[in-house]
């Protein structure tokens, strides 16, 4: 008996010094500051002042570091945190941090799929145009110009003395919109009822006459998946991040019961 | 300014330096961005294209945007530049007439997301009570003005002037003022902050929507030497108050986690400093001013922060953190003033006489950028270095998230209290109005006495013109401007922010109006009518922004063309603005030379004037004669007056013809006439960042 007494003893005493030994023991008045905790503040010392901290420097930051940690403790002993709006705030904010950076993960391909089949209104595609265009400004007699120049181009390409026209000349994939931003109201029409890889015109804009000749057009239309896949992620984010926050409390809520006036309750 | 108390403001910053600020941690934010692009956009065009921006939108993190009425988030601005609709806050539609290609939204750095934070019901610190619930839906009404307008005075003594103890050494070890008023809480700060930069993050949509990281460094000439200690750093008032602010914009996704604000300095100089560090990290940055027309000659000094003479240092440590001034935007245009610039008769161009939110007078010398230049070249010539070789753009600084650039569809910038015509002061207030001010009685008649105590304590400003009472704030002289354009290869980031650095940007008073300059040798003249035209005059020249390396005793060729906006008035003008500087001296000169005028008229060579073009606008309902103007003008142009031996700059301004001011059409749209103290008509117009020329030595 005695000397199970003792090989128990002397275990717990093994175990004891090699606990003190490998310094994991930290009594409630032990500060321990970590090599690695050091590094980091020596680091972001040097990533902001730009230079390595003297040992003299190096001295202050542990020391605040100590110091502040003596104070977090007292005020933990005192209960300062108890009851503490501010401390609660930031409590929340910091799970709020949290879930944010929880929910910069990428959603999988069916999330996005489902998302965008739910909305595929948003997703329509409007009719784009594809042409290139001579221009001739209404101040050097344009309509005139353009007309002749399209009999010549009709015959061959060569020989047209258009003037240059600052938003350039070949457009691709453009909307109605679009050309407008571009040529002033009401030009895109012009595009509708012309035919395609053929010069037509001319058409008045804002700036004069136009030839046009049409390279393609698409059909107004539904998008597929692949074509609106940046834009159906960047909704989805949008809406996954609202409806989480609303989720995740009502969730919490229901954890708690709430009492919002003592008085009115039993 | 004297040296101790220089000594007294800059020492926190000092103690700042030593403690290393948490909050200029610089975090990768890339990992936010939803569109990404790899290899050039379908737009590239490696002779540039033309985008249309805005780099100056307050969004309801702003402390004032919100006690406005504001509740536009960042996401509601940038969805609302891309053409979205959003609300005012006084719950009408605002809708663009034309998508913008770029948008930077730039609340106030000092007490980002605070004031929001205060109005949070379930905040319960101390000094925030009168805050709760301010932008209720019920609350956003011309009703809630008054309220509005003490709760910002209220605002600017309290948020201040509560400091804790515990605050005040945090203060100490951070050099961020903001931190020892018990009102501040660091993570409501950041969290805002997070939100205007993931927000940036994640409407950038390269090759088709470009948005920057940005905010606004609020900084004026708000200090005395008065009562100044370590705890009251800027002195007890009255103060100057010359607007000193700039906007700081990030160019890609390396952001601070806190911005550098004015609680942490009021010299933009540590501003710069604080600019220069990053960019030895990595992040570039560059701030733009914005109203120096506010600024009582504050903003273009030919002093540093210190008082000593600005030399060449100032000039390399300004130059590479400002390359681009705001010149023009609601709150008035800084190009130059009637005082200023007596010879341009289109000088008086919605001048601003006041300062940015003080009601003194804005003393213009000093405060407009024409001036500013001519500064510039006689530093130079003095080989003190030129600090003022900045570009220029235009912007708005609305404070609902919306732009608002469109004369006939104003609702000017500041939420509830200038979202109506009356409270705008362009037509007279009715009686309800007058009733709701408290001068006029039941009856509706008005009580002088209650008129004069008003005004007395700064409550009420009204004038009578007639029978009639006006509301008579600064804000009838702000105007429906501006925007910022570039010329860049492709709607990205990079090459965005290239065009910023290079300065071959344009600022406009709102419309759309497209604007190419170049100058160099041997311009011909048939490459007005050749396709590759750009291509020869990068090739043989310098854009917008640049600067001439040229040695012949000729005048250099410059090339300027614009187009009209399709939405806006025909082009009337194409002008050169010309300043130069006599050798040795540095006594300046500028000429306003026409270049090209509408309609093929021809410019008189002794006068420098385009004829009368006739175009006209009839102020009962804001139709303009149509058949005069021109929707293109283009020219090659020499400078009769070149002296090679002169340092010069020459910017091109375009004139549209004559169309109503925002006041007009307010007016008209509700059955008065025009305010008859305004200017009822005003002329559009774009100004390009200008070329420099120096003799070669």
């Amino acid at each position: 008996m005695y000397k199970k007494l003792l090989i128990f003893f002397s275990i717990g005493l093994g175990i004891f010094l090699l606990d003190l030994f490998l310094g994991s023991y930290e009594a409630e008045d032990t500060i321990v500051i970590y090599d690695d905790e050091i590094e980091s503040l020596i680091a972001s010392w040097q990533e902001q002042v730009g230079r390595e901290p003297n040992e003299d420097e190096i001295s202050k930051i542990i020391n605040q570091l100590v110091e502040e940690e003596i104070l977090y403790r007292e005020a933990l002993k005192l209960g300062l945190d108890k009851n503490d709006i501010i401390i609660k705030r930031r409590l929340a904010q910091k799970l709020g941090f949290l879930r944010q950076e929880i929910n910069t993960k990428e959603p999988s391909k069916k999330d996005l799929q489902d998302y965008f089949l739910k909305h595929k209104s948003n997703y329509f595609q409007e009719a784009k145009y594809t042409f290139t265009h001579h221009y001739f400004s209404k101040d050097q007699q344009g309509w005139k110009r353009a007309e002749e120049a399209l009999i010549k181009l009709i015959q061959s390409d060569e020989g047209i003395r258009s003037d240059p026209f600052m938003d350039k000349k070949n457009f691709s994939l453009k909307t109605d919109k679009e050309i407008e931003r571009i040529f002033g109201k009401g030009f895109s029409k012009n595009l509708d009822n012309i035919n395609l890889n053929q010069w037509s015109g001319p058409f008045r804009s804002i700036y004069g006459s136009h030839l046009i000749l049409l390279l393609g057009k698409t059909q107004p239309k539904e998008a597929s998946f692949e074509e609106v896949y940046n834009q159906v992620l960047s909704d989805f984010l949008l809406k996954r991040q609202e409806e989480l926050d609303k989720s995740y409390l009502n969730d919490l809520k229901a954890e708690y019961k709430i009492v919002i006036n003592p008085k009115f309750t039993d | 300014m004297n040296f101790k108390s220089n000594l007294i403001i800059t020492l926190p910053f000092i103690v700042f330096l030593w403690s290393c600020s948490p909050g200029d941690k610089v975090v990768d934010y890339s990992d936010l961005e939803v569109n990404t692009l790899s290899g050039p956009s379908e737009d590239f065009n490696k002779e540039r294209n033309v985008y249309f921006g805005d780099l100056h939108v307050h969004t309801k993190h702003s402390f004032d945007a919100f006690i406005f009425g504001t509740t536009a988030t960042p996401d509601d601005a940038y969805s609302y530049a891309k053409g979205g609709i959003i609300k005012h806050p006084l719950g009408y539609d605002m809708q663009l007439r034309e998508p913008l290609d770029f948008y930077a939204v730039t609340d106030h750095g000092f007490l980002l997301g605070s004031v929001p934070g205060w109005a949070d019901p379930n905040n319960t610190r101390a000094g925030t009570e009168p805050f709760r619930n301010l932008n209720r839906e019920d609350n956003r009404t011309i009703a809630s003005v008054p309220e509005r307008a003490n709760l910002f005075a209220y605002w600017v003594t309290q948020a201040s002037q509560n400091i804790s103890w515990w605050g005040a050494i945090e203060y100490l070890f951070t050099g961020d003022q903001a931190r020892a008023s018990t009102m501040f809480d660091v993570d409501i700060h950041r969290t805002a902050w997070r939100d205007v930069i993931s927000s940036a993050q994640r409407h950038n949509d390269p090759g088709k929507f470009t948005t920057f990281v940005a905010y606004e460094y609020t900084s004026s000439t708000s200090f005395t030497d008065k009562g100044a200690s370590l705890l009251n750093p800027y002195g007890t008032p009255p103060f100057e108050g010359g607007n000193l602010h700039r906007n700081v914009i990030f160019s890609g996704s390396k952001v601070t986690l806190e911005p550098f604000s004015r609680l942490k300095s009021l010299n933009p100089e540590d501003l710069w400093s604080w600019m220069d560090n990053l960019r030895e990290q990595g992040v570039d940055t560059i701030a733009i001013p914005h109203n120096p027309n506010g600024s009582n000659g504050q903003m273009f000094e030919l002093e540093n922060w210190n008082g000593y003479p600005v030399n060449v240092d100032y000039a390399d440590f300004r130059m590479r953190n400002e390359p681009l001034v705001e010149m023009t935007q609601v709150k008035g245009t800084s190009d130059t003033h009637p005082l200023l610039s007596p010879n341009d008769e289109w000088a008086d161009f919605e001048i601003m006489t006041v300062r940015v939110g003080h009601p003194g007078y804005s003393r213009p010398f000093g405060s407009y950028v024409r001036q500013a230049y001519l500064d510039g070249l006689g530093l130079q010539e003095e080989n003190r270095g030129n600090p003022y070789k900045f570009g220029m753009v235009g912007a708005s600084d609305t404070h609902t998230g919306a732009i608002s650039d469109d004369e006939s569809n104003f609702n000017s910038k500041i939420g509830i209290l200038d979202g109506t015509p009356e409270l705008r002061g362009s037509v007279p207030l009715s009686t309800e109005m007058l009733q709701a001010m408290g001068v006029a009685d039941e009856t509706g008649s008005i009580q002088l006495d209650a008129v004069e105590q008003g005004v007395a304590a700064r409550l009420v400003s009204l004038k009578k013109i007639g029978n009639d009472y006006y509301n008579d704030p600064p804000f009838k002289e702000w105007g429906a401007s501006g925007l910022a354009v570039v010329w860049a290869e492709e709607n990205t980031r990079e090459s965005i922010f290239n065009a910023f650095r290079r300065k071959e940007t344009y600022a406009t008073s709102g419309t759309r109006i497209k604007l190419r300059f170049f100058a160099g040798k041997d311009f011909k003249v048939s490459m007005l009518n050749d396709d590759d035209m750009e291509k020869i005059a990068y090739s043989k020249g310098v854009p917008m922004g640049g600067d001439l390396v040229y040695s012949e005793q000729q005048s250099p060729d410059f090339l300027v063309w614009a187009l009209r906006d399709v939405n806006g008035a025909p082009l009337q003008r194409i002008q050169i603005v010309k300043g130069s500087v006599a050798q040795v001296s540095g006594a300046p000169t500028e000429v306003v030379y026409d270049v090209v005028c509408s309609g093929g008229l021809k410019v008189d060579p002794v006068t420098n004037r385009c004829p009368d073009n006739g175009a006209s606008v009839n102020i009962q309902d804001c139709s303009t004669y149509a058949g005069v103007g021109s929707s293109e003008l283009k020219a090659l142009w020499k400078d009769p007056d070149f002296n090679p031996k002169e340092k010069s700059f020459y910017y091109v301004r375009v004139l549209e013809n004559p169309t109503c001011r925002w006041s007009t059409w307010d007016a008209i749209k509700n059955d008065f006439d025009p305010r008859p103290d305004l200017h009822t008509t005003i002329q559009e117009r774009a100004w390009s960042s200008p070329i420099w020329y120096t003799p070669s030595t």
